[in-house]
């Protein structure tokens, strides 16, 4: 073999090998591509970091300042089960992230357990004299309405759970403009 | 004898790739519903919810209660009756998909001819800690009813998501002549 063939076969060797090492380089790189605009959905719609919040606390989220007003048991009905109604109360700072939709308002517990809102009978509602002439909406139509720098807006959510788990339960509050951070207002603390 | 070699190892390397090609599922398969399946009296955890059906009952006529008034319907098939406990986790859910599967692979969704009927379980939601016992009713031809399965999902159509899967032997159904509903349900 001639050392021009020699250097040749080295060269095409050499190519080779490095057409190896780029392959799962390549690989990552494209899954990483097709990937990244699902990721990046996956990251907005998520609830992946809690910000503690003392119950009777107010803290900032998605444009606006929250706290909670009420968290109180409306009814018990014969199978267990209790109505509870909680009032939230948003201060407006910035309407453009506060606006977007949608928004996630549950109770949870220490296992994991999350319970969300529920349409709660007239009935029930009447049962709180407070309630019957509020003007409180949820928090869907509460962010559609749009509100401007400065409105403080009546939130409540009513929510069906068992006697048992309603001491324990923390308030969870999550909007499109602030995740994956949501803000967990504990009962304990 | 190399030259030969080589042309087994593209032949059986094309072999190879035919069959890989041929036994990949489509696309609607690998994103389809996750099956969770089981039998009667089986509990079946799904994904946001645990199924138990407790029996299921073939009958001519149903009756009930709705809206202050009585109601009875009839059918030119025969109305299957599932008797069933659902119990959310770790989130409150709803049944957004009920669908009885025939053996010949027929599927009908449940009936919305009875809107109404006490404690159907495609009403209301389900709460984590509050297991709810109630019915899924569904109206089917006569010869679609023995050895069927029961699918149940939290999704119309799951994707990606788990789907109960009950499947009844050809003689577990009890059967009725006129099924009270308002009496099933409470037992």
């Amino acid at each position: 073999m001639s050392k021009a063939q020699v250097q040749a076969s080295a060269r095409a060797m050499r190519l080779r090998r490095f057409s190896l090492w780029a392959l799962p380089v390549a690989l990552i790189a494209a899954l990483a591509l097709r990937g990244r605009e699902t990721a990046t959905n996956w990251w907005r719609a998520s609830d992946l970091f809690p910000q503690p919040v003392r119950f009777d606390a107010s803290a900032p989220l998605a444009g606006a300042d929250w706290r909670v007003v009420s968290l109180q048991r409306v009814a018990e009905r014969p199978d267990g089960t209790t109505v509870a109604l909680l009032e939230l109360e948003a201060t407006v700072r910035d309407p453009a992230p506060f606006a977007l939709l949608p928004c996630r308002i549950a109770l949870a517990d220490g296992t994991g357990q999350r319970w969300l809102p529920t349409f709660l009978a007239p009935t029930e509602v009447s049962r709180l004299p407070s309630r019957r002439n509020s003007q409180a909406k949820t928090c869907g139509p509460a962010l559609a309405s749009k509100p401007e720098a400065g409105a403080v807006l009546a939130i409540a959510e009513s929510f069906l759970l068992p006697r048992a788990a309603f001491a324990q339960v923390d308030v969870v509050v999550s909007l499109a403009g602030g995740r994956p951070h949501y803000l967990r207002f504990a009962r304990g603390s | 004898m190399r030259l030969l070699l080589q042309f087994i190892a593209i032949l059986a390397a094309a072999g190879m790739l035919l069959g890989m090609q041929r036994s990949t599922p489509g696309y609607a398969e690998i994103t389809g519903p996750l099956p969770a399946s089981g039998r009667p009296g089986e509990t079946i955890p799904a994904r946001s919810f645990t199924l138990t059906v407790e029996k299921l009952v073939l009958a001519e006529r149903i009756r009930y209660r709705a809206y202050g008034r009585d109601f009875e319907r009839s059918t030119t098939g025969l109305w299957a009756v599932v008797v069933a406990r659902l119990e959310a986790r770790p989130e409150s859910v709803s049944i957004g998909g009920a669908l009885w599967r025939s053996t010949a692979g027929f599927r009908f969704e449940a009936s919305q001819r009875v809107a109404g009927a006490p404690r159907l379980l495609t009403a209301g939601r389900i709460e984590p800690g509050l297991p709810a016992r109630g019915i899924l009713v569904f109206e089917l031809p006569r010869d679609q009813a023995a050895g069927g399965t029961l699918l149940v999902s939290t999704a119309r159509w799951p994707r990606l998501d788990s789907q109960a899967r009950v499947s009844f032997a050809a003689d577990a159904a009890e059967s009725a002549d006129v099924l009270d509903l308002n009496g099933l349900a409470n037992e």
